[in-house]
């Protein structure tokens, strides 16, 4: 579990790192080059500026809740990662089984989404705590776009739990070996669309990030935060789109499971990661790509489109499924 | 209508533009990484302002005060005097400008009747003091000892070079003799 922490904290530092090359070759320029090699101890210097920084509380501020906010959004989209199976098979070493999962808990799908709606309270304690009228503003938006949107993810993902009758995460990534045309994304592309736009919504990304967009409420939620508090922030969003990628991954794309059976020689957890990467450089090309929704235009797309789509995905994923089954 | 619809669920307008950014991924980059790699600046590049020579090494500013007349910022304070060692001639005693309100417009170097002025390619010049960036003459001079070719260059792109103009003292301007009274 430590390895697994480890690696997840070190991936979600460098995720900062490579979104700021990717959006930074897209828009013809390098990304960071000054700091390393290539610029690749740029998290390291962001981790020490951020730590050095003096740590401010606005004085009419409510502290505790102040202080406990950004730990209430980083610690339920840490602990998602303990559902989720990185590869197929547990290894023996030493006589400790280690299995590529931390828990396989056989109702996972509901464990990550109970967690990130926990984490909605993270970023509404944080903008009230604040006590500043930009602050409050973005927290309430953010607020309402995530809980919309959760509703969404969570209608989008019942079709394929349908279709695979568990949910177990593990057991779902089961269902889909074999090989590429197993995989959920095939019948249920509807699905998979609405979730990953929801995924993008309630990540606060572009073009869905109105709560936290720099030019239109300063930073929103997290204007009065500084040094580390804001880094937990941060961290916070990068960790939840690893968890959305890697749940979308697991869920449409065949998790660990290699697109041609022939192709099973190369490690699953390879396969994982590469879906995964494949996941997130789409959220950056996303976001190097479309302009920021306006708050209304977003509630409306949530509402009278994506939900009545969701809902017409799940009733017509049943009917055929409950014929197929005959 | 039927396209209209495709064309929402298909998301073909975001395709575009996703084609667009991908395309602009594989692209070359134009950053330059400064200190490093720099630009090549073009001849007729403003840069800071030095003070030139003729060819044998007098200085050609006569001190006539024109500069400072027509610099817009008022960047610019000369005292004239007579030139101690060569007869009917003047020159700048003191010769300031103050790059912290210069504009690197150019009209001062347009302005000189004796081309004493011109514009180099140099402008990494910080200083910590506000003093550290008012030049007197003997700087400007040994700005444009330093910077020769690049002075030259800048009044033969901007059509001040004069024909005639070949760095001989006496090319430019012959002064007659006066002779008062007598």
């Amino acid at each position: 579990m430590l390895g697994v922490l480890f690696v997840v904290l070190t991936m979600i530092a460098y995720l900062t790192y490579l979104e700021r090359k990717v959006l930074g070759f897209m828009q013809d320029r390098l990304g960071p080059m000054e700091v390393g090699p290539w610029g690749l101890l740029q998290p390291l210097a962001d981790g020490i500026k951020l730590l050095s920084k003096e740590d401010i509380i606005p004085s009419e501020a409510n502290k505790a809740i102040f202080r406990i906010a950004p730990v209430i959004s980083l610690v339920p989209a840490i602990l998602a990662f303990s559902v989720i199976p990185f590869g197929h098979d547990s290894f023996g070493l030493n006589g400790v089984t280690l299995h590529p999962y931390i828990a396989d808990v056989n109702v996972g799908v509901l464990v990550i989404l109970a967690l990130s709606s926990i984490g909605a309270y993270g970023i509404l304690l944080g903008g009230w705590a604040s006590n500043s009228k930009y602050s409050i503003l973005g927290a309430l938006r953010s607020a309402a776009q995530v809980i919309s949107y959760e509703l969404t993810a969570g209608m989008s993902v019942i079709g394929v739990l349908i279709l695979a009758g568990s949910m177990s995460l593990v057991k779902i990534e089961d269902a889909q070996s074999g090989g590429f045309w197993h995989w959920y994304i095939f019948p249920q592309i509807v699905a998979f669309v609405i979730y990953l736009i929801s995924g993008i919504a309630e990540t606060n990304r572009t073009p869905f990030d109105l709560p936290e967009a720099e030019s239109e409420l300063v930073a929103g939620f997290f204007t009065e935060y500084s040094g580390m508090r804001f880094s937990l922030y941060y961290l916070a969003e990068y960790a939840n789109m690893i968890i959305v990628s890697s749940v979308a991954t697991i869920l449409f794309l065949g998790g660990w499971n290699p697109p041609l059976p022939s192709l099973g020689f190369i490690p699953p957890v390879i396969w994982f990661l590469l879906k995964v990467y494949f996941f997130l450089f789409f959220f950056f090309w996303i976001r190097a790509t479309l302009p920021r929704l306006r708050y209304d235009q977003l509630m409306r797309f949530g509402w009278k489109i994506m939900l009545p789509v969701s809902f017409a995905n799940i009733i017509v994923t049943g009917i055929v499924a409950y014929f197929l089954q005959r | 209508m039927l396209k209209k619809f495709l064309n929402t669920i298909l998301f073909s307008e975001i395709g575009q533009g996703l084609k667009l950014t991908l395309r602009h991924m594989f692209l070359r980059k134009v950053t330059v990484q400064y200190p490093k790699e720099k630009l090549v600046l073009a001849d007729g590049y403003r840069g800071f302002i030095a003070h030139r020579r003729y060819d044998n090494g007098v200085e050609r500013c006569v001190g006539c005060d024109l500069c400072e007349a027509i610099c817009p910022a008022k960047a610019i304070r000369v005292v004239s005097d007579i030139h101690p060692e060569i007869p009917d001639r003047r020159y700048a005693k003191e010769y300031t400008l103050d790059f912290t309100r210069c504009i690197f417009c150019g009209y001062c170097v347009v302005a000189c009747p004796v081309n004493a002025l011109s514009m180099t390619k140099e402008f990494a010049h910080s200083s910590f003091t506000r003093n550290g960036l008012i030049y007197s003459k003997e700087q400007m001079l040994a700005l444009g000892d330093r910077a020769g070719e690049e002075s030259d260059a800048y009044l033969k792109v901007r059509n001040m070079w004069e024909a005639e103009d070949s760095g001989k003292e006496e090319g430019r301007y012959h002064f007659p003799p006066i002779s008062l009274g007598g």
